[in-house]
């Protein structure tokens, strides 16, 4: 009776095999799983989230790209966050307040490139290309540092892409939109980077 | 069974209820770059948040899937997925088939590699052995149940299996991934890419594989034992931004030992002559895609490809194939609610079919030329922005063998809030007939002499060529539900019922002849039988824990065939649907038991089944399987990893070969062990 949630093993059973033997794997994989969720749940959570990462990483982005003076109206002027969409939904919300090279971060909302005119970075969290790329080109010679999370980001005018390769989020810089738009990637930038290219501009 | 179910429903009580699905408002953590490169990420809601604004059934199997799974092979890996029955006819050879209807060759499946349908018109299905690739280069697998030939093509009647490989420029460096085991001996994939100027960049790679026969129910080894070896390349350049090239290409051969048995009543009784043959399947492709994104968000793919293939079953048969592929798509830019795709494809396969004397298949006509257009058009209308969305599409197809044929679907997706998808479609496709359906000569089986025959009666198919070829069609009606709670657990699920028409159905054919010592009696095809096919297929996402990811998935089916509505035909279309387990279970665990240690399990459970091909007859009974895998990262650049396979058992029969009636044997318990080097 104490023995009946235990399944009952496949049958036939091939020639010579043990039912013992057969519930006993069944009885180690339960022990297993119970164990395996002791265990994890023991290892609390300290990893971070995927919005979270993407939060670091603009922040480091930022710090490490150099803006042309005529980008700030005074040398304490915000540097200006925009995200295309619902700054929240991308998990860009915890930036603002935050403050970086002597300026406070603001982060606001964007719809089109005609609202985008007093941003420093654009972040696209829109995965299809095609809704955003009028947007992208519109932007494209003026110093606002594009960031998106498309696939191929990079491959249609945009700046830095995040990409998600082998269970880390890494990151891929167009250097040739970069230095079109009169904006300086510092090295660690471009030493880190997954993939550095130089395309050309449309 | 009830007390298995009754098992696992009470450990996913117990692990659902762990605290990991709460959403709070989260700080921006300060980290170099350095670090953020080297952090691994939980992503466990990306792959759910893709998926919920898509009306089709869809699963997507990602490269980490692939890589935890243990699995040697690429049908093996599809196993995975809900509603597709991977089932293995020997170590070497699978039948792959999306809801119901498996057969060696699937006839009702659509499965592209970065846009190349490897679909043979030969027997109408895929020759799973020869199309093995490094499954590391896989970006991702997207498997589409139910028929969409508008978005998909001819045959993507039942499903799609949609393999996108890696960009180049995401395979950057050198791989060298090494195994060694009990059934799979030996399997080697080598890669290097590197970069082609400032904006383009490349990879090459080469497999090897050697892989043990399975065995015979004696347990002897029998004779399909397999290998295999290619090479190709892929590259990529970014001509300016939005405008990109592609080419890849492979060189393959491949070699597979078979015994078929083929009944012949010219033998003593028991009239089966077996013939032991390898297969040998040695060709390559070539394929380049142009894609263009303009400003205002229109975009021109222009792709095409040109495939060879030598296919030779020593002294049974030898075909030749070569096609060729041209496809166009246009997606005008979004303006206000419609998002509109346009297509046309073009592909031409032309083969030469011919048999050594004495062998018991051939081919009526030696050579024929497969012509195929098509057009296509897609609609995507927003009614209520971010809410409820209608697709209309249809395909407009033309061959030269079954004639015109529309394929239209109409599909809803509603969604009431951001976590939760209510999709519903009705769609209708159709499946062209093989070349075999057509011109082939096959021996089914051979009736014993009885009281009033006394000799025997060999039933041999053979098209009279008298019956037109029709396309077997599908009306399809199918409601889809997802949800996600919170960033941590997802939950889909489909139900679907298929209705077929003109099915294919063998019946006897012209009046016996007499031919001492045997009878001879032609069986024909014919059009006109009906089926349905019904089912219900969930699956459930759970990062349980950062560290644990539980993925279970579940499949129902259920179906009834008419026939002709005469008994005989009824008969007949009963036992060719019998080839499907009613229930299906798989159960994923990943663990990171550490972050340089992975210990993972696969159990796959699926419920028996009677196959009766034309000389054998098989009850496949229900089966519980495990796989274990365990990883170690030794550092960046080297993992090693130990991998059991069908742990549960010392050998089981799966599947009973059809169309080619091969041998029947047994796949056995298997341990490999793998070295990843990346440099």
């Amino acid at each position: 009776m104490a023995r009946a949630w235990i399944p009952r093993c496949p049958a036939p059973l091939p020639a010579g095999a043990d039912w013992r033997w057969c519930r006993g794997l069944f009885v180690a994989l339960a022990v297993l799983v119970v164990w395996a969720a002791a265990l994890s749940a023991a290892q609390g959570q300290q990893t971070l989230s995927d919005q979270q990462l993407k939060a670091a990483y603009v922040l480091n982005f930022i710090r490490y790209t150099e803006w042309p003076e005529r980008a700030f109206a005074a040398p304490d002027s915000p540097l200006v966050v925009c995200v295309l969409g619902d700054p929240g939904a991308a998990g860009l919300s915890g930036l603002a307040g935050k403050s970086l090279k002597g300026r406070p971060l603001q982060v606001r909302p964007v719809f089109a490139a005609e609202e985008a005119s007093g941003c420093h970075v654009l972040f696209i969290p829109e995965s299809d290309v095609r809704r955003f790329v009028t947007t992208l080109r519109a932007l494209q010679n003026r110093p606002i540092l594009t960031i998106g999370e498309a696939d191929g980001f990079i491959d249609v005018g945009g700046m830095i892409g995040l990409v998600h390769i082998d269970n880390r989020l890494q990151f891929e810089v167009n250097l040739g939109v970069v230095q079109q738009a009169q904006l300086r990637s510092s090295s660690q930038i471009l030493r880190l980077a997954r993939n550095v290219i130089e395309a050309r501009p449309r | 069974m009830t007390s298995f179910l009754r098992t696992l429903a009470v450990l996913l009580g117990a692990a659902l209820s762990c605290p990991a699905l709460s959403q709070a408002p989260e700080p921006v953590p300060d980290m170099s770059l350095e670090d953020l490169i080297n952090t691994e990420v939980i992503s466990a809601s990306r792959k759910a948040e893709n998926l919920q604004k898509v009306a089709a059934a869809v699963f997507v199997i990602t490269q980490e899937d692939i890589a935890r799974s243990g699995a040697r092979s690429l049908p093996d890996v599809l196993a995975m997925a809900p509603g597709i029955e991977v089932a293995r006819i020997g170590n070497n050879r699978w039948a792959v088939s999306a809801r119901g209807g498996n057969s060696r060759f699937a006839n009702k499946l659509q499965v592209l590699k970065d846009g190349r349908s490897i679909y043979s018109p030969l027997f109408s299905g895929v020759f799973w052995e020869a199309e093995d690739m490094p499954l590391e280069d896989i970006k991702r697998i997207e498997i589409i149940r139910g028929p969409n030939a508008a978005m998909w093509g001819s045959n993507a009647v039942n499903g799609t299996i949609n393999i996108i490989t890696r960009k180049a420029r995401d395979t950057q460096g050198g791989l060298l991934a090494v195994s060694a085991g009990s059934e799979d001996r030996k399997n080697v994939t080598a890669r290097y890419g590197f970069a082609l100027g400032d904006a383009g960049h490349m990879r090459v790679y080469a497999k090897t594989y050697d892989r043990r026969a399975s065995f015979n129910t004696d347990g002897s080894r029998a004779a399909d034992q397999g290998d295999s070896s290619m090479a190709g390349f892929r590259a990529d350049w970014l001509l300016s931004s939005g405008n990109r090239l592609s080419l890849e290409g492979e060189a393959y051969h491949d070699r597979n030992g078979d015994s078929y048995r083929f009944p012949d009543p010219r033998l003593p009784p028991g009239y089966a002559a077996l013939v032991d043959s390898t297969m040998t399947l040695g060709g390559g492709h070539l394929q380049g895609r142009y894609e263009s994104l303009r400003d205002d968000g229109s975009e021109i793919v222009f792709q095409s490809y040109a495939t060879q293939r030598t296919l030779e079953a020593e002294r049974v048969l030898r075909e030749e194939r070569k096609t060729l592929d041209l496809d166009f798509q246009y997606r005008l830019a979004p303006s206000g609610r419609h998002d509109v795709l346009l297509g046309a494809n073009y592909r031409n396969s032309s083969d030469t079919v011919t048999s050594p004397a004495g062998s018991y298949v051939t081919f009526a006509v030696p050579s024929r030329d497969f012509q195929l257009q098509s057009v296509f058009a897609n609609d995507d209308i927003t009614i209520v922005p971010e809410r409820f969305r209608v697709t209309l599409g249809a395909r407009m197809e033309h061959n030269n063998i079954s004639g015109a044929a529309f394929q239209p679907t109409a599909r809803f997706l509603w969604t009431p809030d951001p976590a939760r998808t209510v999709w519903g479609a009705l769609s209708r496709a159709t499946r062209t007939p093989s070349r075999a359906e057509s011109d082939v000569t096959i021996p089914l089986g051979v009736v014993p002499p009885m009281p009033g025959r006394l000799l025997p009666t060999w039933m041999v198919y053979q098209n009279s060529g008298t019956a037109p070829l029709k396309s077997e069609k599908l009306d399809a009606l199918e409601f889809g539900y997802r949800q996600r709670f919170g960033h941590a657990l997802s939950f889909d699920a489909t139900a679907f019922a298929h209705r077929y028409r003109d099915g294919r159905i063998l019946v006897l054919g012209s009046p016996a002849q007499i031919i001492p010592p045997y009878i001879l009696q032609p069986e024909n095809t014919v059009y006109g039988a009906q089926s349905r096919v019904s089912g219900l297929e969930l699956a459930l996402f759970a990062q349980l824990t950062p560290a644990w990811r539980l993925q279970p998935s579940y499949t129902w089916m259920h179906e009834t065939a008419y026939g002709l509505g005469d008994p005989v035909s009824l008969g007949a279309a009963q036992s060719a649907m019998e080839k499907i387990p009613r229930h299906q279970l798989s159960l994923r665990s990943q663990h990171n038991l550490s972050p340089s240690r992975q210990l993972d399990f696969w159990l796959k459970y699926k419920s028996h089944f009677q196959q009766d091909s034309t000389t054998a007859s098989v009850e496949v009974p229900n089966r519980t399987n495990l796989d274990i895998r365990y990883a170690w990262k030794v550092n960046r650049s080297l993992e090693l990893s130990l991998v059991g396979q069908n742990l549960l058992h010392r050998r089981t029969i799966e599947y009973l070969s059809d169309e080619l009636p091969s041998v029947a044997v047994e796949t056995g318990r298997g341990f490999y062990l793998k070295a990843d080097v990346r440099f």
